[in-house]
C-alpha cells in the first residue's frame, strides 16, 4: 500500500482529542426525583464508579475514534499497488498509411487484408480486453481497451487508410514500446512495413507486396524561354520486369508526354518541356495499371509573377504609373490611349482614365482619376475644399495617412446609386467606389496634379490597395510549392490567408490567425490571400511508393520492463466506511436515551 | 392531563361502594350518617327527661305508665358527610409513569363519584405551597362535572408546603368532615402540623401517599445527576447497589415515620405505587381499612 500524502496521517492525533473531549464531557444521566433529601449524603461506592467508567466506554466513543481514523487515512490517499494482470489484453495496431490502399497481386487491398487478419486475431483472443490503434503520420486510439468483441469488430471495420505516410520509424517504435510497457500482453502490428521485432510481446503481420509503378518525384520550373516550363520526373518500377512508362505533364490546357523505360525494381528520370504556359499548377501522370494508384499522379505548383494589363486612357501620370510598376505581386503592363470609343475592345485587367470621359460600354474594372463615366459619374465645376476626412475604415485606405493629404479643390459630382464615399471634404466626395454590372469602379475626384498625393508615400500604398481591390491575382511565391499529405503547409510567409480551395472544389475559410494547414488528400490546393492566389501541390508521401519500405528495427528496452503496476485508490472506500460509521453513530445517538430509559 | 381521567364503566362498578364513618358524626345537613346530635330519624338513640318545650309526640308513654317518669325518646340525627379531597399539586407529583398527579386525579374522580352517589357533599381542593382555589363540598351529580374539570386542569409545577396549605384549609373550611389527603408526602418541610390540625378540628382524615415505582425501587446505576423536581437543586452521585440499598433504607425510614405518625392520630394510611391498579385500592384496601363498604 502507498500513501499519496502520508503527512495527513498526523490527523490521527485528533482521535486523542476526541477521546479527551469525550471524557471531559459530562456523561451523567439526569434523573428527577421528588425529594432530594433522600439522596443527599449517600455514599458512592467503588462499584458504582467502575460502572460509570464502563458506561463511558460506549459504542459512540469507539465509533467516533473509528470515524477519525478512517477520515485521516482517507485523506492520506491510500492506494494499493497491484500488478496489472492484463495477460489477456491485447492491442491491435493497424497501419492506415496511404500504401495500405494498394492491392496485392491477387487484387485484395492491403487494408482489407489487414482487417481480416485483425478479426482473426480477435477471434483467437476470445473475450479478452482489446484495444485498437491506427497509425500513419500520427497514431490514433480507435478504441480503448474493452472486452466487448462487437465494439472491437466495429472499430476494426471503421479503420480506413489515409493519404498520409507511415510516419517516422521513431513514432512506431514509441507506439510499440508504449503499448508493451502499458501492460498489453500481446501487441499485433498489421502493416505493409516490416518491423524488426525485438520486443517479446509484439507480433506482426505484413501485407503482401504489390507490383507498384509510381512517380516518386515531380518538380517544375520556368524555362529560359518565356512561357516555358520544364518538368522533372522520376518514376519507379516496382515490378519484377522492365516497363515502358508513358508520363504526361500538363497544366490543364497544355500537355506534353514522354516515354520512360525503367528496369525491374529500378527508377528512371525524365525532363518534360511544356510550352506555352503561364499556369501555376501542373500535373504529372503515368498511365499504368498497378496495385497503388496514389502515386500514379503527382502535383506541382510554380511560383511566378503575373502579368497585369492596364489600359490608360487620357492624360498620363508618371507618379501613378511608377506606383503601378512598383507593385511586387504583379508585372504591370500599361497601354496608353488618348481616348476610347464605345466600340473599343478592352481585354485588359484594368482601365484607368485620367481627365477623360469613358463610355459606359467599356468592360472590366475602372479607375477614374478626375474622369467621368457615362451614365454613372459626371463631374462638375471644381469647388474649394479643405481637410480630407475618411468616412469609412476600408481596405482601400489601409496604411494611407488621410490627414496628410492636401486637396485644395475638387469637382462636384453626381454619384450613382449605391456608391460608397471613402474620402470627403466639406461634403464633397473625394474617393468613391461602387459596383455596377460585373465590374468595380473607383473614382478619385480631384485632379492629382492639384494635390500633394503624388509626392507622398501614400500614393504607392493607395495604388497597391487599388490593385488588390480590383483583382486577386495569382501571387508569386517563394519556397516550396510542393508538400506531402499530412505535412503542414506554412501560410504565414505568404500573406494573410483568406480561404483555401481544396482539390475537391470545397472552399474553406481559414479564419483570422491561421498560419498553417494540413492537407488530407493529394491534389492542387489554391490558397487565397489578400495579396493574391497561389497554388500548392500536395502529393502522397514518396515513402508510400516503395514496394518494400525499409524495415523498422525496434530494439528491446535497455532496462528490463518493469512489472506494470497501477495504484488502486482506497480513499473512496475509506470515505464510504467513514460515512457508514457516521450514520451508525447518529442512529445509536438517537436510540441510546431510549435504551437508558429501558434500563 | 389530556386523556380522560376516568371512564363510565369504571364508575359504574363503584356504584355499590360508599363511605363508612365510625361513630357519631356532627354533620350540618340531614343525611344518611348518624350525627352526634339527636334528631329526627327512624333510629332510636336514648331517653332523656322531659323539658318544657319538647315535642310531646316523642314522650314515651309506656315508660311513664310503668315508671311514672316522663321521658322523651330521642333519635339519632342522621346528617350528610362532607367529603373533601385535598390533592397535592406540587411539581414532584409530575413524576412516575403514570404520573402521581394523574393517579391522584383518577382517585379523586372515583372518590367524588362515590361520595356524590352516596348523597354526600363532595369538594376538592388542590394544594401545593398553599391552598389553591378549589370546589367547596356540594351535593348532586352536577358537582361531578365541576370536580372532573378541576382535576383535568391540574398541573404539577409548584413547590410543596403541606403544613401551610392544610392550615389554610382548616381556616377556610368551616365544617369538619371526611378529608382525604392525597399526595406523595415526600417533603422535608413537614406535614405533621397540618395533618394534626385537621385531626384536632375533628375531621376524619385518610392519607393516601402516592409514590412512583422508580421512587420506591429506583433502577439507577453509574453516574447520575439527581435533580429535585420542585427546587431544581441537584447533586451528582455515582450509584451502585450499595447506594441504592442506602436509599431504600432511608426511604423505608421515612415511610415508617409517616406511618407511625398517622397511626398515632388513628388516621388510615395508604401507600400506593402509581403502577398499582386503582380498583385494588378502592375495592380491597379501602374496604379492608373501613374507609369504604
Amino acid at each position: 500500500m502507498i500513501l499519496s500524502s502520508p503527512g495527513s496521517l498526523a490527523l490521527l492525533a485528533t482521535a486523542a482529542g476526541v477521546v479527551i473531549l469525550y471524557f471531559l464531557r459530562s456523561r451523567s444521566r439526569r434523573v428527577e426525583v421528588s425529594a432530594l433529601f433522600l439522596w443527599r449524603g449517600l455514599k458512592a461506592d467503588s462499584e458504582a464508579r467502575a460502572a460509570t467508567f464502563r458506561e463511558r466506554i460506549d459504542a459512540l466513543l469507539l465509533l467516533q475514534v473509528l470515524l477519525v481514523i478512517f477520515l485521516a487515512v482517507a485523506i492520506a490517499g491510500p492506494a494499493l499497488l497491484r500488478t496489472q494482470s492484463r495477460l489477456g489484453s491485447a492491442a491491435i495496431v493497424i497501419d492506415v498509411s496511404a500504401s495500405m490502399r494498394a492491392s496485392s497481386v491477387d487484387g485484395v487491398r492491403r487494408i482489407d487484408a489487414a482487417r481480416a487478419e485483425a478479426l482473426r486475431v480477435l477471434a483467437e483472443l476470445g473475450a479478452t480486453s482489446t484495444a485498437v490503434v491506427a497509425f500513419s503520420e500520427h497514431p490514433v486510439v480507435v478504441l480503448p481497451p474493452t472486452s466487448e468483441a462487437s465494439s472491437v469488430r466495429d472499430a476494426i471495420a471503421s479503420v480506413e487508410p489515409t493519404w498520409e505516410g507511415d510516419g517516422s520509424p521513431e513514432l512506431l517504435k514509441t507506439i510499440l514500446r508504449g503499448l508493451e510497457r502499458g501492460g498489453f500482453a500481446r501487441v499485433f502490428v498489421l502493416s505493409d512495413r516490416a518491423v524488426g521485432l525485438a520486443l517479446p510481446r509484439v507480433e506482426q503481420w505484413v501485407a503482401d507486396p504489390s507490383e507498384n509503378l509510381g512517380i516518386v518525384a515531380f518538380h517544375v520550373r520556368e524555362g529560359a524561354e518565356e512561357g516555358t516550363v520544364h518538368a522533372f520526373l522520376r518514376v519507379r518500377n516496382g515490378s519484377p520486369r522492365q516497363e515502358v512508362i508513358t508520363a504526361t505533364v500538363g497544366d490543364g490546357t497544355v500537355r506534353s508526354s514522354v516515354e520512360i523505360t525503367v528496369g525491374a525494381q529500378e527508377e528512371a528520370a525524365a525532363v518534360v518541356r511544356l510550352w506555352p504556359t503561364d499556369a501555376l499548377a501542373f500535373t504529372a501522370e503515368i498511365d499504368v495499371a498497378d496495385g497503388f494508384s496514389g502515386d500514379d499522379r503527382r502535383y506541382a505548383a510554380l511560383g511566378r509573377p503575373v502579368e497585369y494589363r492596364v489600359l490608360w486612357v487620357g492624360d498620363r501620370d508618371r507618379f501613378v504609373e511608377a506606383a503601378l510598376r512598383a507593385d511586387p505581386a504583379r508585372e504591370v503592363l500599361i497601354e496608353h490611349v488618348e481616348e476610347i470609343s464605345a466600340s473599343s475592345a478592352t481585354d485588359v485587367d484594368l482601365v484607368i482614365a485620367r481627365n477623360a470621359r469613358l463610355p459606359s460600354t467599356i468592360s472590366g474594372n475602372i479607375l477614374l482619376l478626375h474622369a467621368a463615366l457615362e451614365g454613372s459619374l459626371a463631374l462638375r465645376e471644381p469647388q474649394p475644399v479643405g481637410a480630407v476626412r475618411a468616412l469609412l475604415d476600408h481596405p482601400l485606405l489601409a496604411g494611407v495617412d488621410v490627414g496628410a493629404l492636401e486637396v485644395p479643390e475638387s469637382p462636384g459630382a453626381v454619384l450613382p446609386d449605391g456608391a460608397t464615399v471613402l474620402l470627403a471634404s466639406r461634403g464633397h466626395p473625394l474617393l468613391v467606389l461602387w459596383t455596377e454590372l460585373d465590374r468595380e469602379v473607383v473614382a478619385l475626384m480631384p485632379d492629382l496634379a492639384r494635390t500633394n498625393l503624388p509626392i507622398t508615400v501614400d500614393l504607392p500604398l493607395l495604388v497597391r490597395n487599388l490593385l488588390d481591390h480590383f483583382a486577386r491575382t495569382s501571387a508569386p511565391i517563394d519556397g516550396d510549392t510542393e508538400t506531402a499529405v499530412g505535412s503542414p503547409v506554412d501560410l504565414a510567409r505568404r500573406g494573410e490567408p483568406l480561404s483555401i480551395r481544396t482539390p475537391s472544389g470545397i472552399v474553406v475559410d481559414t479564419g483570422r490567425g491561421v498560419r498553417t494547414f494540413v492537407p488530407e488528400a493529394p491534389g492542387i490546393y489554391a490558397v487565397m490571400t489578400r495579396g493574391g492566389t497561389y497554388a500548392v501541390g500536395v502529393n502522397v508521401p514518396v515513402t508510400e511508393s516503395g514496394a518494400s519500405p525499409a524495415p523498422i528495427e525496434v530494439p528491446p528496452a535497455d532496462d528490463p520492463l518493469p512489472e506494470a503496476t497501477a495504484p488502486l485508490p482506497l480513499w473512496g472506500a475509506l470515505a464510504a466506511l467513514a460515512l457508514l460509521v457516521l450514520l451508525l453513530e447518529a442512529t445509536l445517538y438517537h436510540r441510546l436515551p431510549a435504551l437508558w430509559r429501558r434500563r | 392531563m389530556t386523556e380522560a381521567l376516568i371512564d363510565t364503566e369504571f364508575l359504574e362498578r363503584l356504584a355499590n361502594l360508599r363511605f363508612i364513618v365510625r361513630g357519631r358524626w356532627k354533620g350540618r345537613l340531614s343525611g344518611v350518617h348518624a350525627s352526634r346530635r339527636a334528631g329526627v330519624s327512624l333510629e332510636f338513640a336514648d331517653y332523656r327527661e322531659y323539658c318544657p318545650g319538647d315535642d310531646l309526640r316523642y314522650v314515651d308513654w309506656n315508660i311513664y305508665g310503668r315508671l311514672d317518669r316522663v321521658l322523651v325518646k330521642s333519635f339519632v340525627h342522621e346528617v350528610d358527610l362532607p367529603v373533601t379531597l385535598l390533592v397535592d399539586c406540587s411539581a414532584s407529583m409530575s413524576l412516575g409513569q403514570p404520573s402521581k398527579l394523574r393517579y391522584a386525579g383518577r382517585l379523586c374522580a372515583a372518590l367524588s363519584y362515590l361520595g356524590l352517589n352516596g348523597l354526600e357533599r363532595v369538594g376538592v381542593y388542590p394544594f401545593a405551597e398553599r391552598l389553591l382555589p378549589g370546589i367547596p363540598p356540594r351535593h348532586g351529580m352536577r358537582q361531578m362535572g365541576h370536580v372532573l374539570r378541576l382535576l383535568q386542569g391540574l398541573s404539577a409545577e409548584r413547590p410543596t408546603a403541606m403544613d401551610e396549605a392544610l392550615a389554610q384549609y382548616v381556616a377556610h373550611s368551616h365544617e369538619s368532615g371526611l378529608v382525604f389527603v392525597i399526595g406523595d408526602l415526600l417533603t422535608d418541610r413537614g406535614y405533621e402540623e397540618g395533618i394534626s390540625r385537621l385531626r384536632v378540628r375533628g375531621d376524619r382524615v385518610v392519607v393516601v401517599q402516592l409514590l412512583a415505582r422508580e421512587e420506591l425501587d429506583p433502577a439507577l446505576e453509574g453516574s447520575v445527576r439527581i435533580t429535585e423536581a420542585e427546587s431544581a437543586q441537584h447533586l451528582e452521585l455515582d450509584i451502585g447497589r450499595r447506594t441504592l440499598a442506602q436509599y431504600r433504607q432511608r426511604l423505608d425510614a421515612e415511610l415508617s415515620r409517616l406511618e407511625s405518625f398517622l397511626a398515632g392520630l388513628q388516621i388510615p394510611y395508604f401507600l400506593v405505587p402509581t403502577d398499582a391498579p386503582l380498583e385494588e385500592l378502592l375495592y380491597r384496601r379501602f374496604r379492608a381499612q373501613g374507609v369504604l363498604q
